[in-house]
């Protein structure tokens, strides 16, 4: 038993050597932030360039032209429209309205030429399309999302959202079909109607259904057409 | 221990303390400087910002030629990066990371862990870029048994640089509610601070690293009581550098927190997009005693087996 606990006792200490036992001891330590604006590295780009000129072909391609710029905004904004209505074309009628988000769409587009490029800055996501069941009590809580947050970009519904009503279409009726992308289907961005729904796909990112929208027409003109209205100071 | 607490106040000297060292004392060979240069959230930005803020910096180009630079003056450069390479310019969205992978490997990184933003194609397609990569990802938290990338990750590396041991172990962020689950499928997380004092003890106690590195993307702070790199570093015990991503944080100097063993722990990341390199230069010095309990500490180890 004696001899056992001497063992013990020995490797308890060896082992507290041990725990401080590494070779060698940090005494000192530097720090710096250095910001990345040398001289290129000739072999990187020489390994950068076959992919650039491919991907700049693409990317500059021109495949619309818009009236006047689409910026996002609340509580309604020509971007968010634009975004909203062309979704709902793509859908076919298998959806009543559609709802993205704000912080989703990452860029303007200027007024003019529309190149493969600003689709890209606008949704660098690949989020899809995707078509959610929502009952009434679960469209309800979309409405007062969009009321709470100021307005989102929505399609396919006008809302008048006053300080403890809000006024809108398909009350009465008991699944509305919700147009959005599999990111904001899936909870993001706080969106908790629609968690652990089934989520319905059409099939198409929504990045490459903007730019099939913009192939297929020559010219856009996108209007605020005051679907979103907030009484009372919302 | 006398020599950690020297760490510790030298941290707060810093380059004083350095510029005190001058080249005849690094000509004694107990004296050896590693210097750790890292990135993270590079986010596909190959080419140089083009506008706005940052206009003019960043581009992987640029990057190769800063990091050249420095391993023409410093012996000892280990490069790593905390995570999200893919998403963020249509590199990405065309090449799916091929491009992103192979800079990189030309850069000679020497590890990287992996951000939530690197299952955007699903793991199939980091899978697919794998074999464009020549370092190796770590990462010690997350379970890939079930999954197609079974296998091809390592919890941790040991680098040995000048006779110094460096560990390094990967951690990542939570999937579930940042990334689908059709992209990361049978991806499982595992809590972090439990798979890190799991991984620091082995490298530190069992390894005998010399310097114990988490590349992590947690991201450094919340106001919520979520896991960040500063809840990491002060819930572990062998932790002496935590190099972060995932909140884009500009930190101008890394933040000094204590760990449970009240040891000092320096929190460093470097904002996004490739915009800077951190660079963090270690200073150490050989400690002699240590010879004969490193061969005791082996003693020790046959004498368990047999017990």
């Amino acid at each position: 038993m004696k001899s056992i606990f001497k063992l013990l006792l020995s490797q308890f200490l060896l082992l507290f050597l041990f725990s401080c036992s590494n070779e060698y001891q940090i005494v000192s330590n530097e720090y710096k932030v250095i910001e990345v604006k040398n001289e290129q590295d000739s072999t990187i780009i020489d390994i950068i360039l076959p992919y650039k000129t491919q991907l700049d072909k693409e990317m500059n391609q021109i495949i619309c032209y818009t009236k006047s710029e689409l910026k996002k905004g609340k509580p309604e904004s020509k971007l968010g429209n634009f975004v909203c209505d062309l979704s709902l074309l793509k859908a076919d009628g298998m959806a009543d309205i559609c709802i993205f988000n704000n912080g989703g769409l990452r860029n303007i587009i200027a007024s003019g030429n529309i190149t493969v490029r600003d689709i890209y800055k606008v949704m660098p996501f690949e989020n899809e399309l995707v078509i959610l069941d929502l009952n009434t009590k679960e469209y309800y809580d979309l409405l007062k999302y969009v009321a709470n947050s100021g307005g989102e970009p929505i399609g396919g519904v006008n809302i008048i959202a006053k300080k403890d009503t809000i006024i809108t279409a398909f009350n009465s009726k008991e699944i509305i079909r919700v147009l959005t992308t599999d990111y904001l289907a899936n909870g993001g961005d706080n969106m908790k109607f629609f968690i652990n729904k089934e989520q319905k796909k059409i099939g198409i990112k929504l990045r490459d259904a903007i730019i099939n929208y913009c192939i297929e027409k020559d010219t856009i003109d996108i209007k605020i057409d005051n679907r979103l209205i907030f009484e009372n100071g919302e | 221990m006398g020599n950690r607490r020297n760490f510790i106040k030298n941290v707060s000297l810093g380059t004083i303390g350095l510029s005190l060292i001058s080249d005849s004392v690094f000509a004694n060979e107990n004296i050896k400087k590693i210097t750790i240069l890292h990135t993270n959230d590079m986010h596909s930005h190959i080419e140089p910002f083009k506008s706005g803020k940052y206009k003019g910096l960043g581009g992987m180009a640029q990057r190769a030629s800063l990091i050249s630079e420095i391993r023409k003056k410093e012996k000892n450069v280990l490069l790593l990066d905390a995570g999200d390479i893919f998403q963020g310019t249509p590199y990405f969205n065309y090449y799916g990371g091929e491009l992103e992978f192979k800079l990189m490997s030309k850069m000679n990184y020497d590890a990287a862990t992996l951000g939530n933003h690197d299952f955007d194609n699903g793991i199939d397609g980091l899978e697919r870029q794998l074999k464009h990569a020549s370092f190796p990802f770590l990462i010690a938290n997350y379970d890939f048994k079930n999954t197609i990338l079974k296998n091809r990750f390592n919890p941790y590396k040991v680098f040995y640089k000048d006779g110094i041991r460096i560990g390094v172990f990967g951690i990542g962020i939570e999937l579930e509610g940042l990334v689908s689950k059709e992209l990361y499928k049978e991806t499982v997380y595992n809590d972090p601070i439990i798979s890190s004092n799991y991984y620091s003890y082995k490298l530190k106690h069992e390894l005998n690293c010399d310097l114990v590195i988490c590349l992590s993307h947690l991201g450094y702070e919340y106001k919520s009581k979520k896991i960040s790199d500063t809840v990491l570093a002060q819930q572990t015990r062998d932790i002496d550098l935590i190099i972060g991503g995932h909140t884009h944080t500009f930190l101008k100097k890394p933040k000094i927190t204590t760990n449970l063993r009240n040891e000092k722990v320096i929190i460093n990341q470097v904002g996004f997009g490739g915009i800077n390199i951190g660079k963090i230069d270690f200073i150490f010095k050989q400690n002699k005693r240590d010879f004969n309990v490193k061969k005791s500490s082996i003693f020790v180890k046959k004498k368990k087996k047999t017990t």
